[in-house]
């Protein structure tokens, strides 16, 4: 049972912003938006359904875990599918886990599927993305659609959140004011224990 | 490329030291698997977006998950499944399902209607047989009991469902139509030549055989029209907007107030206000949910839910406070009790109460 807020017209980069603020209920909207998008697409790689909820759990849990110092460049959609990828590779290099995807990595080889052009990758990826949003139901479909900006002008993430432009550069300044003080912080303590 | 090979491959990835070659594998493995014909089950795939949901809403530690722990005890799981399994069903057969939460629960719907004659008179129809059909001497249950004998009616029936009711009836071409909760179909014993008119006030899903004549669903905001083909009708006095959605074939609605019309094809639906029609994609399934027996809702809001819900339990729905903006997605089975249902509510933050110190029960919706 899936329950929206108001944060459901939010667009993408607006949920970012709150996620990082540490909003909660931000974080829950991305993950009914994007889950069952991610969820499929898991399930088309690893074929297997513990090994999927492993996957799609773990990569929401480690947003949540490190909201504040997320950094995500370009479009959500694409950042969350590249997390899925990781987790998705750290699964099937475990242990006992190797030999079930051993075939069809092999075959990949075998038959020349190997795409050497790191951009191109990244390409088709994208493309593959685009595929899946468009194979959901109208409705949902029109979700992804509304958010596609890859970078909001902080006068829409404004308009959405209904704060004024400045309040809104202000934040975004003060939120990396933070994390900069937070990483120096961070790093003289290091040094201090080494 | 050997298995050996693989698993080297796998543990470079493991310890960050892939080479370009051997990442451009990897990822290239990702994109063939990726673009694989993989499918899951709806139900599948929602319960277990419902699992991880919890599992990220509670989780501030990271549960290793169970379903990988599990795995691992492989032989003691056996043993705890056979265990499980007795312990659950020695547990099952003793507890139905409506004894467990509230007391007093309320239950859900079931087959209720009442049937009414030209000349005023009313029968109570049988719960257990699920529908009526009419007959050369009169109207008979789906199973051929007789609910009225003599000669066949010629006049008007009406079919009534009250809250918490869902019937269907044969009507005397072949169609069949299934009224749900709270609705009334008024329709004649034999048809015209010509037309086939029948009155809808509620919704009903039907089914009408091709016929030469085409067949018309009347309701206070519209008029349906076919010839033969599959669709639903939702027109309750209490919403805004009368809805047809299309399952197969074609339709024409045409709305009495705006006096517009449209042609739908499957998989669309009309939205009927007195200004105007408005016509869109959807998915059928959502609409003729009701039919097979689910509550089905994609982005509904709140007031609507709980309309449906009050429907079907028939219960009074009561704001307390400001109605919370949210909207649901999920399905739920109708034969699930009251408070089953809005305990799963209660897990997406939104309260309702179950009010029943009055003379009837209510349902009061907590603000945000």
């Amino acid at each position: 049972m899936k329950v929206s807020g108001p944060y459901r017209t939010y667009a993408d980069a607006a949920l970012v912003s709150l996620l990082t603020r540490g909003d909660h209920e931000a974080f829950t909207e991305i993950y009914n938006r994007y889950g069952e998008l991610l969820y499929r697409h898991a399930h088309r790689i690893l074929g297997d359904i513990d090994a999927c909820n492993d996957v799609v759990q773990d990569v929401f849990l480690s947003i949540w875990a490190k909201h504040e110092q997320l950094n995500i460049h370009g479009a959500l959609a694409t950042y969350l599918y590249k997390a899925v990828r990781n987790k998705v590779f750290d699964h099937i290099s475990h242990e006992r886990v190797a030999e079930r995807y051993a075939d069809t990595i092999r075959s990949v080889v075998e038959e020349g599927l190997v795409m050497p052009d790191e951009r191109m990758r990244e390409k088709e990826l994208l493309t593959i993305i685009e595929r899946e949003k468009a194979k959901l139901p109208p409705r949902t479909r029109k979700v992804y659609e509304l958010n596609r900006e890859h970078d909001l002008s902080y006068k829409e993430i404004g308009l959405q959140l209904n704060v004024s432009e400045k309040t809104v550069k202000k934040q975004v300044h003060n939120a990396l004011r933070i994390i900069r003080l937070k990483i120096s912080s961070l790093l003289s303590l290091f040094l201090f224990l080494f | 490329m050997d298995n050996r090979e693989v698993r080297s491959l796998l543990k470079k990835y493991r310890m960050g030291t892939l080479d370009k070659k051997e990442r451009a594998t990897l990822e290239s493995w990702y994109l063939v698997q990726a673009k694989r014909d993989a499918t899951i089950g709806d139900k599948e795939l929602h319960r277990n977006l419902n699992r991880i949901r919890q599992a990220i809403t509670n989780g501030n530690g990271r549960s290793r998950s169970l379903f990988s722990t599990l795995r691992w005890c492989a032989a003691a799981a056996a043993a705890i499944i056979a265990v499980t399994a007795w312990l659950m069903h020695e547990v099952s057969t003793e507890v139905p399902d409506s004894r467990i939460g509230v007391q007093n629960d309320i239950l859900p719907g079931g087959q209720k209607a009442v049937l009414k004659l030209a000349d005023g008179s009313m029968i109570n129809l049988n719960g257990a047989q699920g529908g009526i059909m009419i007959s050369d001497d009169g109207v008979r249950y789906a199973d051929g009991k007789p609910v009225l004998t003599g000669a066949a009616p010629t006049e008007a029936l009406q079919l009534t469902t009250p809250k918490g009711g869902i019937y269907q009836v044969t009507l005397s071409d072949g169609t069949r139509v299934w009224l749900n909760a709270a609705s009334t179909l008024n329709y004649p014993a034999r048809f015209d030549e010509g037309r086939r008119v029948v009155t809808l006030d509620g919704e009903a899903f039907f089914e009408v055989t091709k016929g030469q004549t085409p067949f018309i669903v009347r309701t206070t905001a519209q008029d349906v029209t076919v010839l033969g083909t599959v669709f639903n009708v939702s027109a309750y006095g209490d919403e805004p907007v009368g809805r047809t959605t299309l399952i197969e074939g074609k339709v024409k609605v045409r709305g009495h107030t705006s006096g517009q019309e449209v042609m739908l094809t499957v998989g669309e639906e009309a939205a009927v206000s007195p200004d105007r029609i408005e016509k869109r994609e959807v998915d059928a399934d959502l609409a003729v949910a009701w039919k097979s027996g689910n509550f089905r809702f994609e982005e509904t809001g709140v007031k609507e839910v709980m309309k449906q819900l009050g429907r079907w339990y028939d219960v009074e729905v009561e704001y307390r406070g400001a109605i919370p903006e949210k909207y649901v997605y999920g399905i739920i089975k109708r034969d699930r009790t009251l408070s089953a249902v809005l305990a799963l509510l209660e897990e997406g933050g939104i309260k309702v109460e179950i009010d029943q110190t009055g003379d009837r029960p209510k349902m009061v919706v907590l603000p945000d």
